[in-house]
């Protein structure tokens, strides 16, 4: 679990269901949507489709290659963040080509998926 | 938010708009909400919390209004606290139907109240909650959780597993989600199954 430097609330990475920690700062960036706007030079906005996508920087785990979290595909995602918003994702593959930080074992990654879910839960009579 | 019970108090109170009120009105209250008004021993505080949470002042046909606890007569005090006792004894009388014994195989309680994770319609609901037995090892964010919030969510992660839903684990707002008589028939008959001793050791000298 990483913590987020602004109100040091709890970050939490679950990838294939193990929980992973992120670089200490969080950073962190949720992309839910799937169109993405773009302002015309006369002020009109043109929408194109694009993938959802999570960006985040691991702290690559002893247990784990690093190649694995490289060419991660079609797996299941959580994240919880500091102020209580969840998202989960079915089938994210990382897309990022960028390299394993061996000094600072991290693990820039790039999820694309299909669709984010942000959890909003509640109890229904049965 | 669904309406518990209802209460006409002995004496009128003064709400926060700077009206008054002679009834209340008891929301049911989620785990969260729970979890926060139990997490202290003290009597005056757990009342505090509840009525803070899921306790709103009602006067007619106007909208529920929220109002100091301190403003409460003793008796309707004591009628509130006896609210919360009742809630335990409504988890106590529910008879388990569970299949499993949490050691050798994994031990399936069945929610009194579904978990819609969201408000779309085709959202997934999670309508049992599996719970395995852990070793040692793996259990240390809950031996070393303090408090009952800490240690209820410490619980439900390491044991707990949603069932029906493509969540792989009990994230915390699910865990908050949960109502009030889930969370207490887990907290009070559940986890003595999978964590408390059962003194079935021998003294041998």
């Amino acid at each position: 679990m990483a913590t987020c430097i602004k109100c040091k609330g709890v970050l939490n990475f679950i990838l294939r269901g193990q929980s992973i920690r992120l670089q200490s700062d969080g950073d962190v960036t949720v992309l839910v949507s799937t169109q993405k706007r773009t302002e015309a030079y006369n002020g009109e906005f043109t929408i194109e489709d694009r993938n959802a996508k999570i960006t985040a920087t691991l702290v690559v785990p002893n247990e784990i290659y690093v190649r694995d979290l490289q060419t991660l595909c079609d797996v299941p995602v959580v994240l919880e963040l500091c102020d209580g918003r969840t998202f989960s994702t079915d089938h994210a593959s990382n897309i990022s080509d960028n390299p394993y930080d061996a000094k600072k074992n991290l693990q820039p990654i790039e999820l694309i998926t299909d669709d984010i879910t942000e959890l909003l839960p509640q109890a229904i009579a049965a | 938010m669904q309406e518990y019970a209802r209460l006409d108090l002995v004496k009128p109170i003064t709400v926060k708009d700077g009206g008054s009120s002679t009834e209340i009105v008891v929301f049911r209250p989620t785990c969260r909400m729970m979890t926060e008004v139990l997490d202290t021993p003290n009597v005056t505080v757990q009342v505090e919390r509840f009525v803070g949470s899921c306790v709103r002042a009602v006067n007619g046909g106007t909208e529920p209004v929220p109002f100091n606890a301190a403003e409460l007569n003793a008796i309707d005090g004591s009628e509130l606290s006896s609210i919360l006792n009742e809630m335990s004894e409504e988890a106590d009388k529910v008879n388990l139907d569970m299949t499993g014994d949490g050691i050798l195989s994994p031990l399936v309680y069945t929610l009194k109240r579904p978990i819609k994770l969201s408000p779309k319609e085709d959202a997934e609901t999670m309508h049992q909650i599996a719970f395995e037995g852990k070793r040692v090892g793996d259990i240390s964010d809950f031996l070393d959780a303090r408090g009952e919030t800490k240690e209820f969510h410490a619980f439900m992660r390491a044991f707990a597993k949603p069932m029906g839903v493509t969540l792989p684990i009990m994230t915390d707002n699910l865990i908050d989600a949960l109502d009030f008589l889930d969370y207490l028939v887990i907290r009070r008959q559940i986890m003595g199954k999978l964590v408390y001793a059962r003194r079935k050791w021998k003294r041998v000298s």
